[in-house]
């Protein structure tokens, strides 16, 4: 009828004879053509894509398997149940140098039906298969070191198969219950990671009020504040094995802005963008964290807290004693309320002489 | 200084054996077990550190640090951005940690065990919101100099899912440098002045120093590297993946795919320890030296690291041959509970192992977690001490004396070796695999020493397997296998 199908799995040149047999097949005989099951991954998500399969009893297939994540993988079918399963990957874990060139299967025959190669990233491999002649569910899995956990999937075998669940795909539920919600009660929280639309270089600030903040800890500015609970931190922290976390934390309030949108403060010169370098922050229990930095190499301390009134932040300053050159603070008065405790305005430049910058109080907020 | 308060928490745990119900696998004479760690602290550890107290600090990938003694666990300090490393002066146990974004000295300024201060003392590195771009670290040179290393970018957008990252990426590597000096290691001065040290890094997962104040890192496979390896960091050295010569003065303005993957060979000093991927470890850790005096056994100034993806801990014996280290890596323990990605010895030569397999998975089960590894100093391990090199060929060493019938024959012995290949594609296989044969084979020191006979290759990496050797006492080898980076020859000089 067709060209032989034994087993074998460097592909490329079976793909074609693949191909051509097809096309022969399906001039001649088109209802016998082979089936042809694909399974890849999800990427980053240690998963098949597939989470079930189904042939009738006998059937013969192509099974597929491409490894499009980024580390090495196989697909081992075995007859047995789930226990059987994680035994087979324990023995592939044990199996210590002899590992890799045995493509991660242990010697357990009676378990083991088939087999992929280990596959690098972007390569394939595929078996022809005749399903077992006995209905029931055969697991596969990936038999590298930890990757069964997760990388799991049924091929059923039964004889009169649903035809719209031949094949099951797996659906990525990884951020499905991974929510943490981080919310300060008594204190202020301080956490560092990155944040949906935010500086990489973040530091994120709770009240127990509901007003937050994050501050950009390499521009030494407040990014962005926002009102209502403070952060969902699950992508950061991983809440589930497969989550490799790092990733953007959730803001979980409304966003406010909060000034100029760039550091706010010139040293003698309005024109002259300053140098800024930021020098670390400190905690103390239940006050307002202080941020610290420098400018043009003066030593600046910056409070930060809810203001008083409305939706904004009350900045509390200490700069350096030794400033000879007035302080300069921008700030768009016709987006915002602002008060200050010291200084004058010419438009939205605030003047403070160096004898009032020492300590100085400004409040930045938006009606309600 | 006070080292617990009242109001502490403070927790029943006890370390539980664990050698009677998991796979544990180690020498004769080491005891693993595995300490408790109480309900709610996650604790992915990121670094390991001892005060001058005993008291154990742990830097986690959450982003918290918790001391440790006995009984007893206490948050220091929270709130920061994946911190994995950390490093506590002997003298002022002053603290110091590495967190995704910066160099970050922690101060309890006053007194409460609680860190109030978090002092940055440096942030020049790039840093953009890659997921990829870990900062590691951290070792501190006799001039109180900090060293870490910076990951790579994921700038490949098949993997990273957008392109925003896709800056660097030399000959179609996967990763790049989306941000300054990713792919490099950094010097800190004890004033925060930042220096570039060494590139070609792809991801340095674990640097260690021995008491010489050399440093070593581990890198992990993938492209440009053919398998993990273990490196020295020197001053301006090129370890081999090409991204981090965009910050480097003399490629400025240069276009690194018009070089090519020789000319970037030529460039680069080859790793001194191969890890053998798949068989031996998928992505290695921290490098830690023996340098207990023998509380740890009889591997003195040996290096042990852990496996993430493997959850085992290696041993490697480094030696000076043509002027550059190479060496040889044995397994050592197999079955931990997690991925070992940080290794610390107690002032006792206790070895602390600590844990984290969440994202990767590793054969150990748990997601996170610590164990210690401790030597009944009496029991001598059955192990193959050293693979070391002579003019005539491998000296192997032992630890104690083998049946010198078996270590005589050439029939114990199967030695293969091939070549990692540079590219920059992902990984390499062991290419042009050669059975290697055994001219003949001395035996001195008592049954203690083998020297087998035999013409070398450069550029090679030699699994020396011993198949059925035994101690003169009867005992089996328990890791019957070495594998020896070959990257020159001795010539006259001795092991």
């Amino acid at each position: 009828m067709i060209a032989p199908m034994k087993s074998i799995s460097k592909n490329t040149r079976w793909c074609s004879l693949f191909l051509l047999a097809l096309a022969v097949s399906s001039l001649c005989t088109p209802a016998v053509a082979q089936r042809v099951v694909s399974v890849s991954t999800l990427p980053g998500k240690m998963r098949f894509d597939v989470d079930q399969f189904t042939l009738t009893p006998g059937e013969k297939v192509r099974l597929v398997f491409t490894n499009n994540d980024e580390m090495l993988h196989n697909l081992v079918v075995i007859r047995g149940d789930e226990a059987t399963s994680l035994a087979v990957a324990q023995r592939a874990w044990a199996m210590g140098a002899a590992a890799a060139e045995r493509q991660f299967v242990p010697d357990m025959p009676d378990h083991i039906l088939h087999h992929t190669k280990v596959l690098e990233p972007g390569q394939q491999d595929s078996i022809d298969l005749v399903a077992p002649k006995v209905e029931g569910s055969y697991p596969y899995l990936c038999t590298l070191p930890g990757h069964a956990f997760s990388m799991k999937g049924i091929m059923l075998v039964k004889a009169n198969p649903e035809p719209d669940k031949l094949v099951v795909k797996a659906v990525d539920k990884s951020e499905e219950g991974s929510a943490f919600v981080l919310q300060p009660h008594h204190h202020p929280i301080i956490k560092r990671a990155f944040v949906e639309n935010g500086p990489p270089r973040s530091v994120m600030v709770g009240f127990p009020g509901g007003i937050n903040f994050c501050f950009d800890a390499e521009s030494c500015f407040v990014s962005f504040g926002w009102f209502g609970p403070f952060l969902d931190i699950g992508p950061d922290w991983g809440r589930n094995a497969n989550q490799r976390g790092g990733g953007p934390v959730k803001v979980l309030g409304e966003r406010f802005t909060t000034g100029a949108g760039r550091f706010p403060l010139r040293i003698g010169s309005k024109e002259l963008t300053p140098q800024v370098h930021f020098k670390g922050y400190q905690v103390r229990g239940e006050q307002a964290p202080t941020f610290e930095y420098t400018v043009n190499g003066a030593w600046f301390m910056e409070t930060i807290e809810p203001a008083e009134k409305g939706i904004g932040l009350k900045h509390t300053f200490k700069s350096d004693p030794g400033l000879v050159a007035p302080l300069h603070f921008y700030c768009d008065r016709s987006q915002y309320l602002v008060e200050a405790s010291a200084g004058d305005w010419d438009g939205n430049w605030l003047t403070l002489d160096p004898e009032v910058a020492t300590t100085f109080t400004l409040q930045i907020y938006q009606e309600p | 200084m006070r080292l617990f308060y009242p109001y502490m928490l403070i927790l029943i745990s006890a370390l539980s054996l664990v050698n009677a119900f998991t796979a544990v696998k180690a020498p004769a004479g080491y005891l693993v077990e595995t300490v408790t760690i109480p309900e709610g602290i996650t604790l992915g550890v990121g670094g390991l550190a001892f005060d001058q107290h005993g008291v154990l600090y742990v830097t986690t990938r959450e982003g918290q640090v918790w001391r440790h003694k006995g009984d007893q666990w206490q948050l220091f300090a929270d709130g920061m951005h994946e911190v994995l490393g950390i490093y506590i002066d002997q003298v002022s146990d002053e603290v110091w940690v590495m967190q995704r974004p910066e160099l970050t000295k922690l101060i309890d300024q006053d007194g409460d065990g609680r860190a109030d201060i978090y002092r940055t003392v440096s942030a020049e590195w790039g840093l953009t919101d890659n997921y990829h771009e870990y900062a590691f670290g951290l070792v501190r040179d006799q001039d109180g100099n900090f060293y870490g290393t910076l990951n790579t970018s994921l700038s490949w957008a098949g993997w990273a899912g957008s392109s925003k990252w896709d800056i660097g990426r030399v000959h179609d590597g996967k990763m790049g440098r989306a941000a300054r000096y990713r792919g490099w290691s950094f010097r800190v001065t004890p004033q925060g002045e930042f220096t570039p040290w060494s590139m070609g890094m792809r991801s340095p997962a674990g640097i260690g120093m021995n008491r010489h104040g050399e440093i070593f890192y581990t890198d992990n496979q993938g492209d440009w590297n053919g398998s993990s390896t273990l490196q020295q960091i020197t001053k301006g050295r090129f370890h081999g993946h090409p991204s981090s010569l965009m910050d480097h003065p003399d490629f400025q303005g240069k276009d690194l795919n018009a070089i090519s993957v020789e000319d970037y060979r030529q460039m680069r000093t080859p790793p001194s320890v191969f890890f053998i991927h798949g068989d031996l470890a998928n992505s290695p850790g921290e490098p830690v030296f023996d340098e207990t005096g023998g509380r740890f056994g009889p591997f003195e100034d040996q290096i042990f690291v852990g496996d993430q993806t493997r959850s085992n801990l290696m041993r490697i014996c480094l030696e000076k041959v043509q002027g550059q280290y190479q060496g040889a890596i044995f397994n050592f323990i197999d079955g931990l509970q997690s991925g070992v990605v940080r290794n610390q010895f107690d002032s006792q030569g206790t070895l602390y192992v600590g844990q984290t397999g969440r994202g990767w998975r590793s054969a150990g089960e748990k997601i996170f977690g610590l164990q210690t590894v401790r030597w009944d100093h009496q029991t001598t391990p059955v192990e193959i001490l050293a693979i070391g090199l002579t003019p005539e060929g491998f000296e192997l060493r032992f630890t104690q004396p083998m049946d010198s019938q078996l270590l005589a024959s050439t029939e114990q012995y199967a030695i293969e070796h091939w070549e990692y290949l540079y590219r920059p594609e992902y990984g390499s296989p062991k290419a042009g695999k050669i059975q290697a044969q055994i001219e003949k084979i001395t035996l001195s020191h008592g049954g203690m020493r083998a020297l087998l006979h035999m013409p070398l290759l450069e550029g090679r990496v030699y699994q020396i397997q011993l198949k059925g050797m035994r101690a003169a006492s009867g005992g089996p080898l328990t890791n019957p296998m070495g594998w020896y980076t070959l990257n020159k020859r001795r010539l006259n000089e001795r092991f």
